[in-house]
């Protein structure tokens, strides 16, 4: 027997009439609670955990969302697979929303209970939410050439209403940074804070060599100093960092190891191998004479990089194992020595199609669990939470212009940007070309 | 994947995604008393970088500390401002590193340094 359904055209009017205006009425999905408190994100309180979280969250999405990041994730890989034999060009653009990074605690005096905004909501607890938009080139001339890459990162506190919120953050802020990071050679690097917001623009330009086993890139960081990057690309060793002068340590950041090494060469089912040390200033900062204390007094590692402010972790990755499953696995020893991720996941057979990492077509899905760690100095109680990652991408059928799309949820890459924050979320969306 | 399947996945990973996001709330009852012991471990770490230390003055704090919780609209918060609440905290992160080195351990004393602590937090032995 053959079950009918109801037919759903004379039932749908019905549903939108019901539907309409219990979501668009006070405490319904479109005018949540606490709709019409201030926009613009009332005080934020100075001394709660949460104000100092934003205001390390911000600095994360523009060291993150850096120029030289960008160019190393986005553009150079690109850059590498072009044929060193005929001269052109690639060019790549990336724009990142960051959704609830930190929870700030803020003062909103014109909470008395007018409209949806309650009077308990005088002091109220609102997400923060970051934007990234970068934008970069490179030509090159035989094994020679040259790159610009450039940044404008931004965040406050959330609108409290979700229309404009997604108005603001997928509609006029990607416009906004797209134009404005055209200027960056004009204007330099600068950072402006007030509170729990923050406007920050920096780039990076320079010249590389692509050998055949070797490559090196040296630039001027717009912010931030020399930026050096070189490696061999036989098994895959390579060394990348921001140099800079100070007390601080000699690296504003350093990226060491084996990157993509090809253990497929030997036994083709293990697909690519990544054992490297990453560190990175990490949370919220030290008074700098104890960083520069434990500088001096610090031996091997510590003495190089810092022992104090520091995410510092050892990362084993396998991608494209059988083909189809990527496995993460990494170890912090700063500031906690803890296991900091463990993750799998499954993607299609050509979603990682070359050997730098250069945009395949496909899918990828992964899922996990993730467990924090309570830390009182960040505000956060810890706990386990779910974690999943999807991302796909698509090329043109000349095979020069491509784009994709990822979002992710509880991400151990984005709880190690942010680890004060707790389901927090992420979207981006990348082109890129080549010329 | 047929044309015909595509949007249905862009809806699936936008639904995804804005699953993740979160709205104003109001603020939890013991929100200002947390602060406190956020604020006593942070600037521990702040001034020593030393995460364990930081960490047990936390424990030593919860084990010790009663909170006093308020409602943001509390009429009796009227005359000071319920922002005040969290002025305990706000003092705390801003003492100099040798005040965190007098203050130590000793529990009592990190309570004496704004009277908005008594405000929000009460220790074992307080009447």
């Amino acid at each position: 027997m053959t079950a009918r359904l109801p037919p759903l055209l004379p039932v749908l009017p019905v549903l939108l009439l019901w539907a309409g205006p219990a979501w668009a009425s006070d405490d319904g999905l479109l005018r949540p609670e606490g709709t019409d408190c201030d926009l613009n994100g009332g005080n934020p309180i100075a001394g709660t955990a949460g104000f100092d979280n934003a205001r390390a969250a911000l600095q994360t999405n523009q060291n993150t969302y850096s120029a030289t990041s960008f160019a190393e994730r986005n553009l150079f890989p690109a850059a590498r697979r072009k044929d060193a034999d005929e001269d052109g060009g690639t060019f790549a653009a990336q724009w990142s929303f960051t959704f609830n990074a930190a929870q700030v605690v803020s003062f909103d005096d014109g909470a008395k209970g007018n409209g949806n905004c309650p009077s308990n909501y005088r002091v109220q607890v609102r997400p923060l939410d970051m934007q990234a938009g970068n934008i970069g080139v490179t030509g090159h001339w035989g094994r020679w050439g040259l790159f610009y890459s450039s940044s404008i990162t931004f965040g406050q506190q959330a609108y409290p209403n979700p229309f404009l919120r997604g108005m603001l953050w997928l509609g006029a802020a990607p416009m906004y940074a797209g134009s404005i990071v055209a200027l960056a050679p004009i204007s330099g690097g600068w950072t402006t804070q007030n509170g729990a917001s923050a406007l920050a623009m920096d780039w990076i330009g320079g010249g590389r060599y692509e050998g055949e086993h070797l490559h090196a890139r040296l630039g001027y960081a717009g912010s931030r100093g020399l930026y050096v990057d070189v490696g061999e690309d036989v098994v895959g060793l390579s060394l990348s960092g921001v140099v800079r002068g100070g007390e601080l340590g000699r690296f504003a950041q350093l990226k060491v190891g084996g990157q993509r090494m090809p253990l497929k060469k030997l036994i083709k089912p293990l697909g690519f191998t990544s054992l490297y040390l990453r560190d990175l200033s990490f949370g919220p900062p030290v008074v700098e004479s104890v960083a520069a204390a434990a500088v001096a007094e610090g031996e091997g590692l510590d003495g190089l990089l810092g022992g104090v402010g520091r995410l510092r972790t050892y990362h084993f990755s396998q991608e494209d194992l059988g083909q189809y499953v990527d496995l993460d696995i990494a170890y912090a020893t700063r500031p906690l020595s803890q296991l900091h991720l463990a993750a799998i996941g499954g993607h299609s057979a050509d979603f990682r199609a070359t050997r730098d990492g250069a945009v395949g077509t496909g899918f990828l899905a992964k899922a996990g669990v993730v467990n924090l760690p309570g830390q009182p100095i960040l505000g956060v109680d810890g706990g386990s939470y779910f974690s999943g990652r999807l991302e796909g991408r698509g090329r043109n059928k000349a095979g020069n212009l491509g784009g994709g799309g990822a979002i992710l949820f509880n991400d151990p890459e984005l709880l190690a940007l942010y680890p004060f924050a707790t389901n927090v979320s992420s979207w981006s969306f990348s082109i890129e070309g080549s010329f | 994947m047929p044309a015909h399947r595509r949007p249905r996945l862009v809806w699936a990973l936008a639904g995804v995604g804005l699953g993740g996001c979160k709205l104003i709330e109001p603020m939890p009852s013991d929100q200002p008393c947390k602060e406190v012991g956020w604020a006593i471990a942070s600037r521990t770490h702040d001034c020593t970088g030393d995460v364990a230390l930081a960490n047990d003055r936390y424990e030593a704090f919860r084990d010790a500390a009663e909170c006093i919780e308020w409602e943001a609209d509390d009429p009796a918060l009227e005359a000071v401002g319920a922002e005040d609440l969290f002025s305990c905290a706000f003092t705390i992160r801003n003492l100099p590193c040798e005040t965190i080195d007098e203050l130590g351990d000793d529990l009592p004393a990190w309570m004496e340094v704004d009277e908005a602590c008594a405000w929000v937090v009460k220790l074992e032995g307080d009447r």
